[in-house]
C-alpha cells in the first residue's frame, strides 16, 4: 500500500461520523453552569460544593471525572495532599504560567502557581527521553538571587514520575510573599543514584558518612524568575479574637486568626504566669458545621526566637467559604515545663535527672571523640485514630555542655527497632551523634514535657467577618 | 457572540475540529477530551470574541493549542532545524498517521490543517497566521518527506 492509499484510508476513518463529538457544545454548557453552580455563595449550593471537595479528595473515580475543570485537570489531582490547595482549584484560585528551559536531556516547565499573601506552591513538570527517574532539589533566592528572608520550603511529593505534575510551596512565615523570586531546580539522576547507593548499614561508620555529606552531582539545573500576580499575593485577612482559654491550668491568649487561600493562622500568646511554654495544639475550626483540620503536612506551627514556645499553628483554610461565625475547639496541647528548657543527661552514667513524660534514655555511648545518644518515646496516635501512629521529636537540634557553649545535632534518625534494640509495640527509637564531644555529661533541650488532652473540648466562637 | 450563535458555529466546523483533535492525539479518546477542552475554554471566552467572522480561525487556534499543550507534556517536539538529513526514510518508515505526528510542530500543523480537517491553503495561512507563501513551502516540504502526492493548489 503506497503512501495515497493509506491516505485514503486515514481519511475514511475520520470521515465516519464520532458520536460523541456531536455532545462537545452541550458538555461545555453543561462544565460552564456547574462552574457557576459552584461559586454561587448560596447556603445550598455551598453544602453541595463541600461534598464536591471531599469527593475529589476521597476518591480518585471522582477527582478524574472532576479533571474537566479547564485547564486543571492535572492539577485536581496534583493537590489532594491538601483540602486548602483542593478548594483553591476548584474555585479556579490558580495564576497559570508557562515558563519552560531545557538543560542537557532535561526539560523542565512550571505551570501553575497558587499563590496568596504568605504562601507559593510551584507546579513544575520535568520531561526526559534519557533518564527514567528523576530528583529535583529545589532552592529559592530573591530576584537577584541573594538570599530571601524569613522563607521555608518543601517539596509535596517524592518519586514524582517523569513527565507527571509536581510541586513544592514556600512559605513565608514572618513576612510576605514578594512580587518576584528566583527558583533554582537542581535536578539528579535518581535512578543511577538508586543503583549506585548501598543500603544504610547498621554500623557506628554511618555516622560519618552523614556527617562528611557532599553535594551529589546534578544532571541539569533550572533558573526562573516567577513574577506573581499582585492580585494573588494580596489574598489574605485577619480576624481577631483576643480571648484567653485556660488549658490544663495554663492560660493561653487566642490573638487572631489569619485566613489564607492556601491556609490558615491561629496566632496564640504566652500568659506571664505560666509555668508551662505552649509547644503544641490540636484544634478544628467548624464553621457553618464544615470541619477544617490542623494541618498534617509541611510547616504545623511556627514559633518565635524569644522563647521556645510555638505561637502560629496552621489549620486548613476557610478562605473559600462563608460562614456568619468560626468556631475554634481545641482538643489537646503540649507543654514544655518552663523549668525544663535543658535537662542533664549523666553520659558516663548513662542516667538523666528528668524525661519528657513517656520517654527513656536507651543508650549513651562513646565512641572515640563522639558520643552516640538514644532515646525512645511512645508513639502518639492523633485526632483519637487508634489505628494511626507517628514519631514526634523528642530533643531539639541543639545541646549545651557545662559552661553553656550551644552545640548543634546535624543529623539523626528514628526508627521503631534502633541499632541492637528490641522492638516495643506502640514503642519509637530516635538516635543522633554528639559530635567533638569530650565531656561526660550534656545538657539536651527536651521538645515537650509532657501532652495534655481536654476533658472536654475548649470551644471559642468568633466572627468571621 | 451569545451562546446559541457559538454553538451553531462550532457544530459548522465540529467536523473540521474532531479531524484536527483526532490527527494531532492519535486516538479518538484523547482527541475528544481535547476538543471538549477546547470548546469549554472558547465557550467562556467568546462574548470576548470582537470579530465574529474570524471565528472558525479562532476556535481552530484553540483546539490546535489545546493539543499542542497536551502532547508537549508527553514527548519532546521536534523543531524545524533538527530534521536530519536521512529524515524522509525515517518517516516514510512509519504509518501515515504517526509519520504526521512526528513531523516538525511547524509542518505538522500544517499538513493536519490542509490535508486532513480540510482547509484551503489559504485558510490554514490565516490560522496559523503565516504569510501564503509561507504555508505553500511548508506544505510542499510536509508532502515530500511524507512522500505524499496530494493536490497542492485548492
Amino acid at each position: 500500500m503506497d503512501r495515497n492509499e493509506e491516505y485514503k484510508l486515514l481519511m475514511g476513518e475520520l470521515d465516519a461520523p464520532c458520536s460523541r463529538a456531536e455532545g462537545t457544545v452541550d458538555r461545555a454548557r453543561a462544565r460552564l453552569r456547574r462552574r457557576r453552580m459552584l461559586t454561587r455563595p448560596a447556603a445550598a449550593v455551598l453544602a453541595l460544593f463541600v461534598c464536591f471537595t471531599a469527593l475529589v479528595n476521597l476518591s480518585e473515580p471522582v477527582a478524574e471525572a472532576c479533571s474537566g475543570i479547564p485547564g486543571l485537570r492535572e492539577l485536581a489531582q496534583a493537590v489532594t495532599f491538601s483540602r486548602s490547595l483542593s478548594d483553591a482549584v476548584d474555585n479556579e484560585y490558580v495564576q497559570p504560567i508557562e515558563l519552560t528551559q531545557t538543560d542537557g536531556d532535561i526539560t523542565a516547565t512550571v505551570e501553575y502557581l497558587i499563590v496568596d499573601q504568605k504562601q507559593v506552591t510551584v507546579f513544575f513538570r520535568l520531561e526526559s527521553e534519557v533518564y527514567e527517574c528523576l530528583t529535583v532539589d529545589p532552592e529559592f533566592r530573591n530576584a537577584e538571587s541573594g538570599h530571601l528572608e524569613s522563607c521555608s520550603y518543601h517539596l509535596n511529593d517524592y518519586d514524582v514520575p517523569i513527565g507527571e505534575l509536581q510541586s513544592v510551596t514556600i512559605d513565608f512565615v514572618y513576612g510576605d510573599v514578594p512580587d518576584t523570586m528566583r527558583m533554582y531546580l537542581k535536578v539528579r539522576d535518581a535512578g543511577s543514584w538508586y543503583a549506585t547507593e548501598s543500603a544504610p548499614e547498621a554500623s557506628s561508620n554511618r555516622w560519618d558518612e552523614d556527617r562528611d555529606y557532599t553535594e551529589p552531582q546534578y544532571a541539569a539545573r533550572f533558573d526562573f524568575l516567577l513574577e506573581f500576580d499582585p492580585w494573588f499575593t494580596q489574598q489574605g485577612r485577619h480576624i481577631e479574637v483576643n480571648q484567653t482559654v485556660e488549658l490544663d491550668g495554663q492560660e493561653i491568649i487566642i490573638r487572631d486568626i489569619e485566613v489564607y487561600p492556601s491556609h490558615l493562622r491561629l496566632n496564640v500568646e504566652d500568659v506571664e504566669s505560666n509555668t508551662a511554654w505552649l509547644k503544641g495544639l490540636e484544634f478544628r475550626i467548624e464553621a457553618d458545621g464544615k470541619v477544617f483540620d490542623t494541618v498534617k503536612n509541611g510547616i504545623t506551627a511556627t514559633g518565635i526566637v524569644d522563647t521556645p514556645m510555638m505561637t502560629s499553628y496552621r489549620a486548613d483554610s476557610t478562605f473559600f467559604y462563608e460562614a456568619e461565625e468560626l468556631k475554634i475547639v481545641i482538643t489537646a496541647a503540649t507543654w514544655l515545663d518552663k523549668d525544663m528548657e535543658k535537662i542533664r543527661v549523666d553520659l558516663a552514667g548513662g542516667t538523666a535527672e528528668v524525661m519528657p513524660e513517656g520517654a527513656e534514655l536507651v543508650k549513651a555511648e562513646r565512641q572515640g571523640e563522639r558520643w552516640i545518644v538514644a532515646v525512645g518515646a511512645a508513639m502518639r496516635n492523633w485526632d483519637g485514630d487508634e489505628t494511626v501512629h507517628n514519631f514526634h521529636q523528642i530533643f531539639l537540634g541543639n545541646y549545651f555542655d557545662a559552661e553553656g557553649n550551644e552545640y548543634h545535632i546535624n543529623t539523626w534518625s528514628s526508627n521503631i527497632t534502633g541499632v541492637g534494640y528490641d522492638e516495643r509495640p506502640g514503642f519509637f527509637y530516635e538516635e543522633f551523634p554528639l559530635y567533638d564531644y569530650p565531656y561526660d555529661e550534656v545538657w539536651l533541650s527536651p521538645a515537650y514535657s509532657h501532652y495534655w488532652v481536654a476533658e472536654e473540648p475548649v470551644e471559642i466562637t468568633i466572627s468571621n467577618k | 457572540m451569545d451562546t446559541e450563535e457559538f454553538a451553531a458555529k462550532v457544530e459548522g466546523i465540529r467536523g473540521k475540529l474532531y479531524k484536527t483533535a483526532y490527527i494531532y492525539m492519535g486516538s479518538e479518546h484523547a482527541a475528544l477530551d481535547a476538543l471538549d477542552e477546547a470548546v469549554y475554554r472558547a465557550l467562556r471566552a467568546c462574548k470576548k470574541l470582537r470579530q465574529p467572522e474570524f471565528f472558525d480561525t479562532w476556535m481552530t487556534r484553540i483546539v490546535i493549542n489545546e493539543c499542542c499543550n497536551e502532547l508537549r507534556h508527553r514527548k519532546k517536539q521536534l523543531s524545524l532545524d533538527e530534521i536530519p538529513e536521512e529524515a524522509a526514510e525515517r518517516f516514510d518508515a512509519l504509518p501515515l498517521k504517526e509519520a504526521v505526528r512526528s513531523l516538525p510542530r511547524e509542518l505538522r500543523d500544517l499538513v493536519i490543517l490542509r490535508y486532513f480537517a480540510g482547509y484551503t491553503l489559504r485558510e490554514t495561512a490565516e490560522i496559523l497566521d503565516i504569510p501564503p507563501g509561507t504555508a505553500a513551502t511548508r506544505q510542499r516540504r510536509a508532502l515530500s518527506l511524507l512522500r505524499l502526492e496530494l493536490d497542492t493548489f485548492s
